[in-house]
């Protein structure tokens, strides 16, 4: 049986990508195929314990696609400068939407996104969630908990994005 | 009438979707102010003319609950109006926003509906009438 977790991310990103990037994907995806990925966009959720950390792991054409049918742009003008922003949005949409599904007492924040180019290479954990678009797998979804900095370093103010 | 809207949000993707959703939705739009986040919308502010402010929550340098908490603390933009459009989930921090004098809110991901249905809504109460919506746009 499939966790809550891995059920909550799915609904997110299948939410996220159909309202506002309008893109359909699925999750039966060839994890081999999703190590090309070219980019990642991160944004953690955190508390004063503990932190989730998610990363997008993408191919570059479907950053240009979500970047294009988001902006209203043709895939050949979007940008470098779209695309960073718009898998940082993507990062930040997914990520607010997944901690409504799963975090029901209201006990984690929300951080600022990041995004960074991989230059192809990826080092993917497995246990994440490859999605697919038009039956080619595009990218991976990890998440993972850790301890925050407040808790690895005591005493120390936790530097988490967003604070 | 036409309606001069600020929107706050440090993604510029964001900015231009929402700009897109007004200009489909029939509402009349003096200017656009654009700002990445609370401090950068304040200083706009000296300088222009807002009928309605879109904001983010969370931002960098100053997040959508400092910025509407310095416009409630200034005479000249008391009762601005302010919608925030975010990803927050937490019911008691979306209170505390409308407690500090938020107008609403809209969840991210959003349909465009909600900003057009909300916006003529307040639009309508600052000229003193019940605008009503339809496929068309506002009914200005």
């Amino acid at each position: 049986m499939e966790s809550h977790e891995r059920s909550a991310m799915k609904d997110a990103i299948s939410e996220v990508l159909e309202t506002m990037f309008f893109v359909f994907v699925d999750f039966n995806g060839d994890s081999s195929e999703a190590q090309l990925a070219e980019c990642e966009s991160s944004i953690s959720l955190y508390n004063s314990r503990e932190r989730v950390d998610i990363s997008f792991k993408a191919r570059e054409e479907f950053a240009r696609l979500i970047s294009a049918n988001l902006l209203g742009l043709d895939e050949s003008d979007v940008g470098s400068d779209d695309l960073e922003d718009t898998m940082k949005e993507f990062a930040n949409m997914v990520g607010g939407n997944y901690k409504a599904r799963i975090d029901v007492r209201n006990q984690w924040d929300l951080g600022i996104p990041q995004f960074r180019l991989l230059g192809g290479q990826t080092d993917l954990g497995g246990s994440g969630l490859v999605f697919s678009c038009y039956g080619r797998s595009m990218g991976e979804v990890d998440w993972r908990h850790a301890l925050s900095e407040e808790e690895t370093h005591p005493g120390q103010r936790a530097v988490n994005a967003g604070e | 009438m036409s309606y001069n809207i600020m929107i706050v949000d440090d993604s510029r993707s964001m900015r231009k979707v929402i700009r897109k959703v007004l200009d489909l939705s029939g509402f009349q739009i003096g200017e656009y102010v654009e700002a990445g986040n609370g401090q950068e919308a304040l200083d706009l502010l000296e300088n222009h003319w807002i009928d309605v402010v879109l904001s983010d929550i969370h931002m960098p340098v100053m997040d959508g609950f400092g910025f509407i908490r310095a416009l409630r603390d200034n005479q000249s933009w008391s009762d601005l109006p302010v919608v925030f459009i975010t990803t927050e989930s937490n019911e008691d921090r979306l209170q505390e926003a409308m407690e500090l004098g938020a107008r609403g809110y809209i969840r991210k991901p959003f349909q465009p509906e909600e900003i057009r249905s909300l916006l003529c809504q307040i639009m309508g109460e600052a000229d003193g009438v019940t605008r009503t919506i339809s496929d068309e746009g506002c009914d200005f």
